[in-house]
């Protein structure tokens, strides 16, 4: 019971942030809220989630859940992966148009022989 | 031998305070340097300066690969004519550098590649032999260039080949990621033996077997995102 609640609780937090928050695409908005409402519908109502997984073949609807949160879980860490390499890049790039622009010349030097 | 104007030395450094000035003073009586001083925590900066070398700052580690082509664009804005690409850590030889350049400008060519394996090494670890031919193989299979060595810092670029190149891998991969290159825009390359050194200095600084997986990694997974 207890946990039921505090499911509910964080389903319906995601579904609210999403809500309220700006998305790049509307279709991903759409894909997390509509996921937070069967969240909070399921948890209520784990019979339904087994009948769900049986219709997957897939045999209890706990399992079900394992293999959903997996797959999520695997997705969004290569999308952060993919975003760190995007920034490193965009760093190195910082950081030598930095280093070109200062560049310290030799004693009787002014660049360009 | 007089010094050429248009003849750059790349050196990309990080916290090679003790060796850099003497290392940039080696050159500069026949070619300017850049020295990129890799965000070091110690003074590879000032004493690179004092030898003499042209200085350009990364505010934070980026890498050797990242150094490289700061340095590689600091030249060919200065209007190089050629670059040579050159070790922080005094294990390359000027004179032989010079001799590359002499040949890649003789022969017209794009890149001019050193090869410990048609030189010769002073004091090579058995182990660090056995990587490097692990990295030679590995380069043949990958890029289909067939080279003596690997991952040899000691190159010779024509000013048209340095501004092909683009290198992307900000760690060590980027020695892979030059000779892919190399093969894939079809530049007209040549290796030529040259005397790696191998010093107490060097060898504290050099590359440690464990870096090549990450290495691997990097070329497997990094750059093209």
């Amino acid at each position: 019971m207890i946990v039921s609640v505090v499911a509910t609780g964080l389903f319906g937090s995601v579904l609210f942030l999403a809500a309220v928050r700006k998305f790049t695409f509307l279709g991903l908005k759409l894909a997390v809220m509509l996921f937070a409402a069967a969240g909070v519908y399921f948890v209520w109502n784990p019979d339904q989630m087994t009948r769900l997984a049986q219709m997957v073949g897939i045999g209890r609807g706990a399992d079900l859940v394992t293999y959903a949160t997996t797959l999520i879980l695997f997705l969004t860490v290569v999308a952060a992966i993919m975003r760190e390499r995007r920034s490193n890049e965009v760093l190195t790039q910082l950081v030598r148009r930095l280093a070109i622009q200062q560049a310290r010349f030799p004693e009787g030097e002014d660049g360009r022989g | 031998m007089s010094r050429d104007e248009s003849l750059w030395f790349v050196i990309a450094a990080f916290n090679e305070g003790p060796m850099i000035a003497e290392v940039v003073r080696g050159v500069t009586p026949h070619a300017r340097v850049v020295v990129v001083d890799d965000g070091s925590s110690d003074d590879t900066g000032d004493q690179a300066l004092a030898g003499g070398a042209f200085v350009a700052t990364h505010l934070v580690n980026r890498g050797q690969g990242a150094a490289l082509q700061t340095g590689i664009d600091f030249a060919l804005a200065q209007g190089a004519s050629h670059l040579v690409t050159f070790d922080a850590d005094g294990q390359h030889d000027v004179a032989e550098a010079l001799q590359m350049v002499s040949v890649c400008r003789s022969e017209g060519r794009d890149a001019v590649l050193g090869s410990r394996f048609l030189g010769t090494t002073v004091n090579m670890p058995a182990l660090r032999r056995i990587v490097i031919k692990a990295a030679v193989i590995f380069t043949r299979l990958t890029t289909g260039l067939r080279l003596t060595d690997a991952h040899n810092g000691l190159r010779v670029l024509s000013r048209d080949a340095a501004r092909k190149l683009r290198i992307r891998q900000d760690r060590m991969a980027h020695a892979s990621e030059i000779l892919s290159q190399i093969a894939r825009l079809r530049l007209n390359w040549r290796e030529h033996p040259v005397t790696i050194t191998y010093s107490e200095y060097s060898l504290a600084k050099g590359q440690k077997l464990s870096n090549s997986v990450r290495i691997l990694e990097d070329i497997l997974f990094g750059g093209r995102s």
